[in-house]
């Protein structure tokens, strides 16, 4: 009884790799039209960010607040591409008393992180369908906090690094694809999926620590 | 009908000489509506040439009651939102509280209340107050009766009276059902109130003399409301030829006189052809409730003063004609109640001998001790003949009805949930406060700075603050529900005692609650608390380049 469990528990997992490595090397598909590389690609990004202070979380005691980037990406050799992010994210809550209980008042914190980044793509195909992809990159996040009797802007710096999956849309509609790239050149497009882990206070500094886990979603687009 | 015999007073045509137009200037098109509004002159215009079809515009006057006659007199009020719903004619204004409201005309065969308020500056912005149904072609006319606003429609199939329920905002029928349309096409013209009376006025020959009647009353009044319907021809009353057609109702309540537009649709012997006519009625006894007034209506601890006037002397009956408890029960044995309320010769002395129009009546006063706490409905009538044994209302008699409530009890003392600081601010939250009769109409906020503990609380020169209508907020947290107010303009880190009393519509206060404290201070944000001053090293180098350019600049005057 146990071999025959086993047994099936082999064959389920067979299935599985079998099906992931048809979507990662797909059968032929001429796109004479197409280029070999991609040059450039654009991505648009919505997320949550979940800083990581105590601290933080007793003023803007959101547990984790929505966040936008966007990115411009060069290829940099045939597997790797260079990246330079734009972002922002707004919270906002109540500053603390002396006693540490919640003011009245209104408080707000503005993000806007930039970064330069580089990544490696598991790309064995030009039409894979799956793309998985690791990276890291150097960050400055601007910030601006307002309270009501006072505004303290400034930047910090850090890093990060990351890890995704891009997932090829153009196959679930090629008559569309073929139109997107006669008309607006576009090459390809890839829903993308995104865990990054940001370090970002000035490389071991005290005082503010805007460190957190980014989980985001993307749609990006290759020229 | 008490306005007859009538006094023929005005012309015959408009266009005899004691009427002047406007300035030709002033290009109107059709003038349907015209009415005096908080010291201006509005005018519901419909302009048929305009680029967009037929229009819709509100015409004002400047700021003076003394109307001139010119073009530059008036201005022309953008209201877009009129004609965004497809409104083409402004048919009728009416005031109503502090609003003025426009019933209006639709080319979707359907008509609409909109509404501004007094306290705006200038009447941009419309509120649409009611829209009907499809049918319902036209606001012919509105009235306020009974502190209550009436509409009376032109429909597909007749006419119908409608009032506003003020805590629902919109219109709902009355009971007086459907004037169905006759083979002459009968439509509604003119809605007027006298006293409690409404007059409803049609193109023919029909008034409809509709009683009192209240909205929120006993279902038994409703019946009440289409109470009668004249004929202007009728036998006793040969007030009108039967050639002549109603154009105009218009009651002068301060005067006491209802005024009737006319005119003649068929060729006469004996009078001139096509003309209108004004007609004046005798003086009617309009009377005019001065205490208690809406929307209070409330008597709190001591005697009961009601106060009111009317425009002819007589005889005056004043009854109490409903007592309720204050749980809402009625009590059959109403003269125990009201001991002072049946006076069948109240004598008030003709107006001509007072050199005035109005004339204070006998104030009715009833000592505290006397009178229960409830809700009291007091009508009082003139009566035409004081030797009539027993006296009783008829037609003629213009009775005036009214309730008010009469509350001993203070409201419960309300509870502080909480005093939170803010910057030179303290936020008070507490529980609501109940009264079971007259209701709550708002909040004492009693505060001071704790500067002496020795001072007794709430001593000081500190006027509580007042709140009330809609100028706190009501929450809801853990399933609570509780009240919100800031005070603001307080000085960080100093002390405050606060304390909280509610107050009725009958102006009894509560008891204050227990005392609260707070310190206002401002809050410290996430910068503040990690020590973090800001800047940064993009914001170093753009510092020393501007430093670095300035230098240059001087050195080579660049």
């Amino acid at each position: 009884m146990r071999a025959i469990n086993k047994k099936i528990k082999i064959s389920f997992w067979l299935v599985c790799f079998l099906l992931v490595l048809n979507c990662c090397f797909p059968g032929q598909q001429v796109q004479a039209e197409k280029n070999q590389y991609r040059a450039i690609s654009t991505s648009f990004w919505i997320g949550y960010y979940l800083p990581q202070d105590s601290t933080f979380s007793k003023i803007y005691p959101k547990e984790k607040e929505v966040c936008g980037f966007v990115e411009f990406s060069k290829i940099w050799a045939k597997r790797m591409e260079i990246t330079l992010g734009l972002g922002g994210s707004y919270f906002t809550g109540h500053p603390l008393n002396i006693n540490d209980s919640p003011n009245i008042d209104k408080a707000s914190l503005t993000l806007a992180p930039s970064y330069l980044q580089l990544s490696y793509f598991l790309r064995y195909g030009q039409e894979q369908r799956i793309v998985p992809y690791l990276g890291a990159g150097f960050d400055a996040w601007g910030y601006r906090e307002k309270t009501e009797t006072d505004t303290i802007e400034g930047c910090k710096y850090g890093y990060h690094y990351l890890a995704g999956l891009r997932f090829l849309l153009d196959w679930l509609d090629p008559k569309s694809a073929a139109y997107s790239y006669r008309d607006f050149g576009i090459e390809n497009t890839y829903l993308v999926l995104e865990a990054r882990s940001n370090r970002i206070d000035n490389f071991g500094g005290n005082k503010l620590d805007l460190s957190g886990p980014i989980y985001r979603l993307g749609f990006l687009m290759e020229f | 009908m008490a306005f007859l015999p009538p006094v023929k007073i005005g012309v015959e045509d408009p266009n005899t000489v004691i009427w002047s137009s406007v300035d030709p200037d002033l290009t109107l098109g059709t003038i349907n509506a015209l009415y005096e509004f908080n010291n201006h002159l509005y005018m519901g215009v419909t302009d048929l040439g305009a680029s967009e079809g037929t229009e819709v515009a509100l015409w004002r006057s400047k700021d003076s009651g003394d109307y001139q006659l010119s073009s530059t007199y008036w201005k022309s009020i953008y209201c877009q939102q009129l004609n965004d719903a497809n409104n083409t004619i402004i048919s009728c204004f009416q005031e109503a509280g502090n609003k003025l409201y426009l019933g209006t005309e639709n080319s979707l065969e359907k008509c609409e209340v909109w509404s501004f308020n007094k306290e705006a500056a200038y009447p941009d912005t419309l509120i649409k107050e009611h829209s009907w149904e499809i049918g319902n072609r036209r606001i012919a006319a509105m009235a306020v009766a009974g502190d209550v606003l009436y509409a009376v429609t032109r429909n597909d199939d007749g006419s119908q009276l409608w009032y506003y329920k003020e805590n629902e905002n919109k219109f709902l029928e009355t009971p007086s059902g459907m004037w169905q349309q006759d083979p002459n096409q009968t439509n509604p013209l003119s809605l007027e109130s006298l006293g409690s009376y409404l007059f409803l006025g049609f193109d023919t020959d029909e008034i409809h003399r509709l009683t009192y009647w209240d909205p929120n009353g006993d279902s038994e009044q409703i019946n009440a409301l289409n109470d009668a319907n004249y004929s202007l021809y009728d036998a006793n009353h040969p007030i009108l030829a039967d050639d002549t057609h109603l154009c105009w109702i218009y009651a002068d309540k301060t005067n006491g006189y209802l005024y009737l537009g006319t005119k003649r649709t068929k060729e006469s012997n004996t009078t001139n052809t096509n003309g209108f006519t004004l007609w004046k009625s005798s003086l009617l006894p309009i009377i005019t409730i001065n205490s208690p007034k809406p929307p209070l209506n409330a008597f709190h601890k001591g005697n009961l003063d009601i106060e009111w006037e009317t425009t002819k002397g007589g005889y005056y009956q004043i009854n109490l004609t409903e007592f309720k408890d204050p749980n809402g029960s009625s009590d059959p044995n109403i003269e125990a109640h009201f001991p002072h309320a049946i006076d069948p010769n109240r004598n008030v002395p003709p107006a001509s001998s007072l050199n005035t129009t109005r004339i204070i009546g006998p104030d009715l006063k009833i000592e505290g001790n006397e009178a229960l706490e409830g809700i009291y409905t007091i009508e009082i009538f003139w009566d035409l003949d004081p030797n009539r044994n027993p006296i009783t209302k008829d037609k003629e008699t213009y009775p005036v009805r009214f309730s008010f409530k009469y509350d001993t009890t203070d409201p419960s003392i309300p509870a502080i949930i909480d005093v939170s600081p803010g910057n030179e601010k303290l936020r008070i939250r507490w529980t609501e406060a109940t009264d079971i009769l007259s209701g709550v109409k708002g909040y004492y906020i009693h505060w001071e700075p704790l500067e002496d503990p020795n001072i007794e609380a709430f001593s000081g020169p500190y006027n509580p603050v007042y709140v009330g209508g809609n100028n706190y907020t009501i929450n809801q947290a853990n399933g609570q529900q509780y009240l919100e107010y800031t005070i603001s303009q307080l000085v960080n880190y100093l002390n405050y005692r606060v304390a909280i009393s509610a107050i009725d519509y009958a102006n009894n206060e509560s008891d204050k609650s227990l005392e609260s404290f707070g310190t206002p201070e401002p809050g410290r944000g996430l910068m503040d608390l990690l020590g973090e001053t800001g800047g940064c090293f993009l914001n170093v180098l753009h510092h020393n380049n501007k430093i670095r350019l300035y230098n240059e600049n001087v050195r080579f005057s660049l």
